[in-house]
C-alpha cells in the first residue's frame, strides 16, 4: 500500500486547497517534507491521521488541547465564514486499486479568538474509479483494509514521542502490537469464533429443544407403536377366542341337529311301529283272504280247462231226444197242462210215456252243462284277479313291512348308541349359550380395540409425518458440527496464537536486538532486547544483566533508539503493509544515533516512508546520505502575508 | 248234495290216505279252511300231472255229506265226469283218490321246500299243461 497523494484545505495553516504528491519511485521510499517550527509540519502529519482515523487520530498529540478537532481548523477561514475543513487521500494498494479517503467537517463562521463551531459529524466518503464507493461503515472499512486505529502508533508517529512504546506497558500499547503484528487478527478470530460457537450454541439449544420436542414425539411414536402391538395382540387372540368359541358352537350345532334328527327319528320309528302294526293286521286279512281265495284252489287250476270245455261244441240233441226230454221233465214234474193248454190224462201220458226214449245221458253234455254252471256261479276268472291281486298285496305288504322293520331296527341301533342324549344336549345348548355371550363380549371388544387402532394408526401416521417431515434432527446435526468445527478451529486459533506469538516473538526479539545494535552509539554494552509476554521490552546488557526498558536511560535519545527498533521490528514484521510517516523524525538523538537512524529509514518500511523533518534536524550531509531512497522533497512555506497560509512547495 | 253229485256219487263215505299232510296243511298251517279244499286242489292238481298215489288201505274216511261247500262238490263232479271212461263208477272214484292222494302229495312237496304253496305259480303254470294234458282226457271231445 502507498500514499499517492495528500489534498487538504481550511486544515491548521494550510487554508487554501494543496496537493501533494506523495506518489514513490521503485527503491525511493522515501518522501522528505522539511518544515519549521509551527509552520505546518506536524499538522500535515495530523491531517493523515484525521484522514482516516478523524478526531480519534488527534489523539495521540501530545498536548491535550490539539486531541480536538476545532483546533485543527484554519482560523482566517472560521473567521471570513462559514466552509469546512477537507482532508483528502489517494491510495494505492497491493493489488493496484486506488481509493480516495475524503473527510470533511463543516464550521461556521466563528470570529478570531473564540473556539470555532464546528458540525456534529464528518463528511467520510471513499471514493473509486468509478465514483463513491457504497459501503455501510467507511470507518470500519478504513481499520480493515487500511490501518488499525491503535496499530496506527507504529505507522505514523512523532519521533518525540515514540519512547513512551517502552515505556512501562499500557493495555493499548499492547493491543497496538499484537495488531500491528498479526496476532490481534489471531486473537479475534478466536474471539470471532468464540462468539460464534455461543451463537452457534444458542442456535444449537433451539435445534436441540426441537430435537427434544421430535424426541418426545419419537418416544409418543414408541408409545403409539406398543399400545399398537399390544392392542393389536389382544384382538388378534379375541378373534382367535371367537374362532375356537364358534367352532365349538358350530359343533355342539350339529350334534344338536344330529339329536334333533334323532328326535325326528324317534318319532318315525313310533310311525313305522303303527304302520308295521297295521300292516301285519292288513296282512293278516290278506292272508286271511287269500286263505278264503285258496280254498278255491282246485276251481282255479281247473279254471284253464273249464275254459276249453266251455268252447268245445257238444253233439246236438235229436228230435227225439227233444221230445223224450220234454215229455220226461213233463212227467217228472207232474205238470197237469201242456203248453197247447190241453189237459194231460191217462191217454196222453200213454202217449208220452211211449215218445219216452231209455237213452243215456251224453257225459260230455252233462260234463259241459256242469261246467256252464260252475263258471257262471262262481267266476275263476275273476277269482283268479283277486287271488292275484291279494297276492300281490301280500307281498307289497311284507316288503313294506320288511322294509320298516329295517328302518325301525336302524333307529332302534342309534338310539342305543345315543342313550345319554338329554344330558349332553342339555350340556351342550348351556354351553352354546355361554359360548354366545362370550363371543358378544369379545365383539365389543374387537369393535373397541379396531376403533382404538384406527384412532392410535392415525395419530401414528401424523406423528410419522411430522418426525419424517422436521428437519430439527439434521440441523440440531449440522449445529453440532458446527459447533465441533468452530471449537476445533478456536482451538487450532489459540494454538496458532501461542505458535506464532513464540516463533515471531523470538525473530521479532532477534531483529530489534540486531537493529538497537546498528543504531545505538554503544552496541558492545548490549546483548539483546528481549519482550515479555506483555510486550513489555527488556534490556539485556552483555554482563547478563535485564532490565525493563523504562529503566533504561543513558541519553535522552537513547529511550528513542530503543523504541525506533521496536518499531523497526514491528514494522518488520507487520502483517500491515501501511507506508510510515515520522513527524520529527530525530528529535533528540545525538550525533550518532542520529546518522544511524537516517540510515535505517530507507529500511524501515518496504513500501514507503513519509518523514517530516524540522529544518535544522536533517543537515545536507543526512540527506545526502539517503538521497538515492528519496522519491521527492517537498518544503512548507508560510505565506509572508498571512501566517495562517502554507503552501506546499517540491523541490527540483 | 246236488242232483248230480247223489247221482253220480252211490257211495256217501270215501277213504283217503295222507292223514298226516292234511293235519299240517290244514289243522296247523291252516291253508285252507278245510280237507276238502286241500282235497279237491290236490285232486285237480294229480290229474293235471297226472300224478296218482295208489293206496289200496286208505283209513280215512270223508263224509259227502259234510262237504258243505257247493263248489268242492261241482269239483268232485266234474273230475269225475273227465275221468268217466265208461269203466265203473267204483273205478273212477279209486282213481279220483289216487289223483287226489298223488297231487296232495305233490303240493306237501313244494310246501316243504318252500314252506309256501305257491298257488298263482300253479295256476299260471296250469294252462300251458292242461292244453296237453287235456288230450288224454277221453270225456272231452276236443
Amino acid at each position: 500500500m502507498k500514499f499517492l497523494q495528500l489534498e487538504l484545505s481550511n486544515w491548521s495553516v494550510f487554508r487554501e486547497n494543496q496537493i501533494i504528491d506523495l506518489s514513490t519511485e521503485d527503491g525511493k521510499p522515501i518522501i522528505l517534507i522539511y518544515g519549521d517550527n509551527d509552520k505546518g509540519k506536524t499538522s500535515l502529519f495530523y491531517s493523515i491521521r484525521y484522514v482516516l482515523f478523524g478526531e480519534n487520530g488527534l489523539k495521540s498529540h501530545p498536548k491535550p488541547n490539539y486531541r480536538e478537532l476545532k483546533e485543527w481548523a484554519n482560523y482566517h477561514s472560521a473567521a471570513a465564514g462559514d466552509g469546512e475543513i477537507h482532508v483528502e487521500l489517494k491510495i494505492q494498494f497491493d493489488d493496484g486499486n486506488i481509493k480516495r479517503i475524503q473527510r470533511k467537517r463543516k464550521f461556521e463562521q466563528t470570529p478570531t479568538g473564540q473556539a470555532i463551531d464546528l458540525s456534529q459529524k464528518d463528511e467520510l466518503t471513499i471514493f473509486d474509479e468509478k465514483g463513491i464507493f457504497q459501503i455501510n461503515d467507511v470507518q470500519k472499512w478504513i481499520y480493515k483494509n487500511i490501518l488499525p486505529f491503535d496499530a496506527s502508533q507504529f505507522f505514523l508517529f512523532d519521533g518525540e514521542v515514540i519512547q513512551k512504546y517502552t515505556d512501562k506497558q499500557e493495555q493499548y500499547v499492547r493491543e497496538a502490537i499484537e495488531q500491528v503484528l498479526g496476532l490481534s487478527e489471531l486473537k479475534n478470530a478466536e474471539e470471532d469464533l468464540m462468539r460464534l460457537n455461543e451463537i452457534l450454541g444458542d442456535e444449537r439449544n433451539k435445534k436441540l429443544r426441537l430435537v427434544t420436542k421430535d424426541e418426545k414425539t419419537q418416544r409418543e411414536l414408541v408409545d403409539l407403536e406398543n399400545s399398537i402391538s399390544e392392542t393389536k395382540e389382544l384382538t388378534d387372540n379375541a378373534e382367535i377366542q371367537k374362532k375356537i368359541a364358534l367352532d365349538v358352537i358350530e359343533s355342539n350345532n350339529k350334534i344338536i341337529k344330529q339329536y334333533a334328527e334323532l328326535r325326528q327319528q324317534k318319532d318315525h320309528q313310533d310311525e313305522l311301529r303303527d304302520k308295521i302294526a297295521n300292516n301285519n293286521k292288513l296282512l293278516q286279512d290278506l292272508e286271511n283272504k287269500l286263505k278264503t281265495k285258496r280254498d278255491f284252489s282246485g276251481l282255479l287250476v281247473l279254471n284253464p280247462l273249464l275254459k276249453t270245455i266251455l268252447k268245445t261244441e257238444e253233439t246236438p240233441p235229436s228230435h227225439q231226444q227233444w221230445e223224450s226230454k220234454c215229455v220226461s221233465y213233463l212227467l217228472d214234474n207232474k205238470i197237469e197242462k201242456c203248453l197247447c193248454n190241453s189237459y194231460i190224462d191217462d191217454n196222453i201220458k200213454k202217449i208220452y210215456e211211449s215218445k219216452m226214449l231209455d237213452i243215456r245221458d251224453n257225459p260230455f253234455s252233462i260234463l259241459k252243462r256242469l261246467v256252464e254252471d260252475t263258471f257262471s256261479s262262481y267266476r275263476p276268472d275273476g277269482l283268479e284277479v283277486e287271488l292275484n291281486q291279494i297276492i300281490n298285496n301280500i307281498s307289497d305288504t311284507e316288503v313294506q313291512i320288511n322294509t320298516d322293520k329295517e328302518a325301525f331296527d336302524e333307529i332302534s341301533k342309534t338310539i342305543q348308541n345315543n342313550k345319554n342324549v338329554g344330558d349332553d344336549l342339555h350340556q351342550r345348548e348351556k354351553t352354546n349359550n355361554e359360548k354366545m355371550k362370550e363371543i358378544g363380549r369379545l365383539e365389543e371388544h374387537i369393535i373397541l380395540n379396531k376403533k382404538r387402532l384406527d384412532h392410535w394408526r392415525s395419530q401414528h401416521n401424523t406423528l410419522s409425518n411430522k418426525i419424517s417431515s422436521s428437519t430439527a434432527d439434521k440441523e440440531l446435526k449440522r449445529a453440532n458440527d458446527s459447533i465441533d468445527f468452530v471449537r476445533s478451529t478456536s482451538g487450532v486459533f489459540g494454538h496458532a496464537f501461542n505458535e506464532y506469538f513464540k516463533t515471531r516473538k523470538e525473530e521479532l526479539e532477534k531483529y530489534i536486538s540486531s537493529t538497537f545494535k546498528k543504531l545505538t552509539n554503544a552496541p558492545e554494552k548490549y546483548k539483546s532486547i528481549k519482550i515479555g509476554e506483555t510486550f513489555e521490552i527488556h534490556i539485556e546488557r552483555t554482563n547478563g544483566d535485564i532490565f525493563p526498558s523504562h529503566n533504561y536511560s543513558p541519553s535522552s535519545g537513547a529511550g528513542q533508539i530503543v523504541a525506533m527498533s521496536v518499531i523497526a521490528g514491528f514494522n518488520k514484521f507487520t502483517t500491515r503493509q501501511c507506508p510510515s510517516v515520522i513527524d520529527t523524525p530525530l528529535g533528540r538523538l545525538d550525533l550518532i544515533h542520529r546518522e544511524n537512524v537516517i540510515d535505517f529509514y530507507p529500511l524501515l518500511n518496504n513500501s514507503q516512508v513519509i518523514i517530516l523533518p524540522q529544518k535544522g534536524e536533517m543537515s545536507d550531509t543526512d540527506v545526502e546520505a539517503i538521497m538515492e531512497n528519496v522519491s521527492a522533497i517537498y518544503d512548507l512555506v508560510p505565506n509572508p502575508s498571512d501566517p495562517n497560509q502554507t503552501f506546499v512547495r517540491r523541490r527540483r | 248234495m246236488t242232483e248230480l253229485a247223489s247221482k253220480l256219487f252211490q257211495f256217501t263215505r270215501f277213504k283217503r290216505g295222507l292223514d298226516t299232510v292234511y293235519e299240517i296243511l290244514v289243522d296247523q298251517e291252516k291253508l285252507f279252511t278245510n280237507q276238502w279244499n286241500l282235497l279237491t286242489l290236490g285232486l285237480v292238481y294229480g290229474i293235471l300231472y297226472d300224478k296218482k298215489l295208489e293206496n289200496k288201505n286208505r283209513k280215512g274216511i270223508i263224509e259227502i255229506t259234510s262237504i258243505s261247500d257247493r263248489h268242492i262238490q261241482d269239483i268232485l263232479c266234474i273230475c269225475y265226469l273227465i275221468l268217466d271212461d265208461g269203466r265203473p263208477p267204483k273205478e273212477i272214484y279209486e282213481l279220483m283218490w289216487d289223483y287226489a292222494d298223488g297231487g296232495v302229495q305233490e303240493i306237501y312237496g313244494m310246501y316243504n321246500e318252500t314252506k309256501n304253496i305257491d298257488i298263482a305259480n300253479i295256476i299260471r303254470d296250469a294252462e300251458k299243461r292242461w292244453n296237453e294234458r287235456v288230450h288224454s282226457l277221453h270225456n272231452i271231445n276236443l
